[in-house]
């Protein structure tokens, strides 16, 4: 009796573990050539197409969409048409699939590295559509084109693995700005409709703090930390060197540099308010090297060249005697710095005349949100403030009831709404006189959130307490002063 | 009668081995995805010396996609499923002291409906647990009460490197490969010690270790509440409430998007007793609030599951 329970449970054992003893999770996909370290690469979890790619995209007059949530776009010009697509529905699809003018192209968007690149999928054979394969290299997208199945990396601008193995992607240019600078150049462009054929929310950004904290969710190759991680940069290569430019380090004014960089004279423009960096080779076909100078108040205009000739923000020379002629874009994008430096590991870094710092001061997590017209509005004044970290934590947290009791804070109202509070009978020794701020000062914005009510107010509190850089805008004595905090 | 009992037996063990034997494809993820190896309502002490062995078969459905507290459109038409097949050994060094190791063979499968790309899954040894309970009261002819305390090491012998072209997400490795730590007490009470009919109420805790990927799942806590008949012809039916709580799950110290959430289940469970010494059981996990973290999440859709018990 007892033997017979023994064997039992010894037939159990052996009949359920027995098939497995050799078992090894298996890969799906038969393994082949990859150009990158096959052991780096990372399911992201959704699964193929697990992202959806949107293949039929519905575009509206920009006047009829809705502003709300949208910080960046991204801008394409294919002849005299001009499309934008929100950061926030690409962050949801990451690939929108598209013909202009018989150009058949994919906007590829990569929320976790950033990094916004168009396609000309002319040359992917058979079906020219690209889709999400759900696989990451250095956190970074790996498309794939449904005519062959080859998947390529996105920010290496090349086929990895499939077919089309080492088949450079031709790259067809956009530009990155904000929504409002958008708006302000291509009025009567269309944009991206939300009328994705998804069932999404695209108000709600699905990464949590991921764009304005320092955090990584996959591992990279390489790491340098001379600038934020997430700071946004335009990267330039040239060869076998890349060269990467902050936009935060740029002026809150079109700035024009021309540079010589590894042999190649090219042009770069940048802008930190309205957030947009675009480079161009300054030689033309003719062989004739051009000089530029920015243009401001313009807009698409940005820079004009010594001959008078004015450019916009394409390449395109839109007046002057070299007016339709066209400069060719560098071999470059937009991206977040820690993934530039995990690509291309050794970049320079232009530092603006801010100094490496100050870099890391204006970096995304003040520059990024910025999420409605207003903000272009154009500062007269920017100070940069050093603060001790632990003074102003304990003014924000023990000090507070002291600002809210013995200063006066009313509400600036202008057209029946609330823009901004105004400050009135500071004392000396207040924490807001610490920060800097006077009487009769009128605080609009804090990182960008417009103080237009009391939530705002407190959004705006949590923001100074929490982070280690933030923004006041502020009104004084009509000038409009942005006050550049860094806790150190 | 013995001979059609032993061929019942025979038959569910068939039936566990036939849904066992499904498992040579491949793995997935999400905060829920991971072997349930501790049931805080299963903690029931044993007699003095003696062994208790069960095998079950789970089926893990995380087809719900959730928006908050909003069950929303999944429009890729996604198939997630994550089954388990589980060995629970129990020995009772005396009244008091019960020695436990669960050890569990994942598969975790994916397919993306909207895609032509065939599913992928992965498969292989899955979380290990290794246990300790004490007893410090439990039922006897004068006492209608049981307690129990325990506290156990979950081992990271998982396969932990599927690959799905790169390495597979976390969610959908079999193993979560990190050493954590759990503990958990229980409490039941005999309101009709004659009709058998009890009440009982757990929770357990479970603090996640790192893996060698520098993930970490989030930190959980599950508290059950619910109450159990045992009739006279051997038969056992349990309805209990279980709400699980877990954090975000964690990456290079911050938070990864998308992960933890609260969790209410309403879980019945028939247990048949075919002799003393064994019997088979059968349970499903039902959620009837959801309250996710970030922007959305796939989550459970029911949890199933089928086992049998043998007792020497």
């Amino acid at each position: 009796m007892f033997r017979t329970k023994y064997l039992k449970l010894l037939l159990i054992v052996m009949l359920v573990f027995l098939p497995f003893c050799d078992e090894e999770a298996v890969e799906t996909i038969p393994s082949n050539e990859w150009l990158i370290p096959k052991d780096q690469i990372r399911d992201g979890g959704p699964g193929k197409d697990g992202i959806p790619s949107i293949d039929n995209p519905k575009f509206i007059p920009i006047k009829d969409a809705p502003t709300l949530n949208i910080d960046l776009v991204i801008g394409i010009k294919i002849g005299s048409f001009v499309r934008a697509f929100p950061h926030p529905i690409l962050d949801q699809h990451e690939i929108v699939n598209h013909t202009i003018n018989s150009t058949s192209f994919a906007l590829t968007y990569c929320p976790l590295t950033g990094s916004g690149i168009a396609w000309d999928t002319s040359a992917f054979s058979l079906n020219k559509t690209v889709g999400v394969s759900g696989q990451l290299y250095n956190s970074n997208l790996i498309p794939y084109d449904r005519g062959t199945d080859s998947n390529w990396s996105q920010m290496m601008n090349m086929c990895v693995n499939g077919q089309l193995i080492g088949q450079e992607a031709k790259q067809i240019h956009v530009v990155e700005t904000t929504w409002g600078t958008w708006k302000m150049m291509y009025p009567d462009s269309l944009v991206l409709s939300r009328d994705t054929g998804f069932n999404r929310n695209y108000d709600v950004y699905p990464y949590d703090d991921y764009k304005f904290s320092d955090r990584l969710i996959f591992p990279v190759s390489n790491e340098d930390n001379r600038l934020s991680k997430k700071a946004r940069i335009h990267g330039v290569i040239v060869g076998e060197e890349t060269k990467a430019y902050p936009i935060g380090s740029f002026s809150p004014v079109i700035t024009v540099l021309n540079e010589d960089f590894n042999g190649l004279e090219f042009v770069i423009v940048g802008d930190s308010l309205k957030n947009f960096a675009v480079s161009f080779k300054r030689k033309l076909s003719d062989g004739t090297l051009l000089e530029f100078e920015p243009v401001e108040n313009e807009l698409p205009v940005i820079m004009k060249d010594k001959g008078g000739s004015k450019w916009d923000i394409f390449g395109n020379a839109v007046s002057g005697p070299r007016v339709g002629a066209k400069l060719e874009p560098t071999n470059s994008f937009i991206s977040y710095w820690f993934a530039w430096a995990a690509f291309y590991p050794g970049a320079e870094i232009y530092s603006g005349g801010l100094g490496t710092g100050l870099i890391h001061t204006l970096s995304a997590d003040f520059l990024e949100p910025i999420r409605s017209d207003s903000d272009l509005l154009p500062y007269h004044e920017i100070k940069k403030k050093e603060l001790d970290r632990f003074q102003i934590s304990e003014m924000l947290t023990q000090k507070w009831p002291e600002i809210v009791t013995n200063t006066e804070i009313a509400p600036h109202i202008v057209d029946g709404q609330i823009q901004g509070f105004e400050i009135r009978n500071r004392t000396p020794l207040s924490p807001l006189s610490r920060l800097g701020i006077l009487d009769g000062d009128i605080i609009t914005e804090v990182n960008s959130i417009k103080l237009k009510d009391v939530y705002s107010l407190f959004q705006a509190f949590q923001i100074v307490q929490k982070k280690g850089k933030f923004i006041i805008g502020l009104e004084r004595n009509r000038r409009l002063i942005r006050l550049l905090y860094t806790l150190e | 009668m013995r001979r059609q009992k032993n061929k019942f037996f025979t038959i569910v063990v068939g039936l566990i081995i036939l849904f066992g034997s499904q498992f040579n494809t491949h793995a997935q993820t999400c905060s829920c995805a991971a072997a349930p190896l501790f049931d805080p309502i299963e903690y029931s002490t044993l007699k003095d010396r003696k062994w208790r062995f069960e095998l079950s078969f789970k089926y893990h459905a995380l087809n719900d996609l959730v928006e908050g507290t909003e069950k929303v459109v999944d429009d890729t038409d996604r198939t997630r499923t994550s089954q388990f097949l589980m060995l629970d050994v129990r020995y009772s060094l005396s009244r008091n002291v019960t020695l436990r190791a669960v050890f569990s063979f994942a598969r975790q499968y994916r397919d993306v409906g909207i895609s032509s790309a065939a599913p992928v899954s992965t498969n292989g040894l899955g979380d290990s647990m290794l246990s300790i309970q004490y007893s410090p009261i439990h039922y006897s002819p004068k006492n209608l009460t049981e307690v129990a305390l325990g506290g156990g090491i979950k081992f990271p012998v998982g396969h932990n490197d599927a690959r799905i072209i790169g390495i597979a997400s976390e969610d959908m490795q079999p193993g979560s490969g990190s050493w954590d730590t759990l503990i958990w007490g229980y409490a039941s009470h005999l309101l009709l010690p004659g009709n058998g009919f009890e009440v009982f109420g757990g929770v357990s805790a479970r603090f996640n270790g790192t893996n060698s990927r520098d993930y970490r799942f989030g930190n959980e806590v599950i508290a059950s509440l619910g109450s159990r008949l045992l009739t006279k012809n051997n038969l056992g039916i349990a309805l209990y409430g279980r709400y699980r709580w877990a954090d975000y799950d964690k990456r290079f110290n911050g938070n990864v998007p998308n992960t933890g959430g609260q969790w209410i289940y309403i879980v019945p469970s028939i247990t048949i007793n075919i002799q003393r010494d064994w019997g088979i059981k059968a349970e499903v996990e039902l959620p009837v609030y959801r309250k996710l973290n970030g922007f959305r999440q796939f989550t459970t859709t029911y949890l199933a599951s089928v086992s049998v018990f043998y007792l020497i």
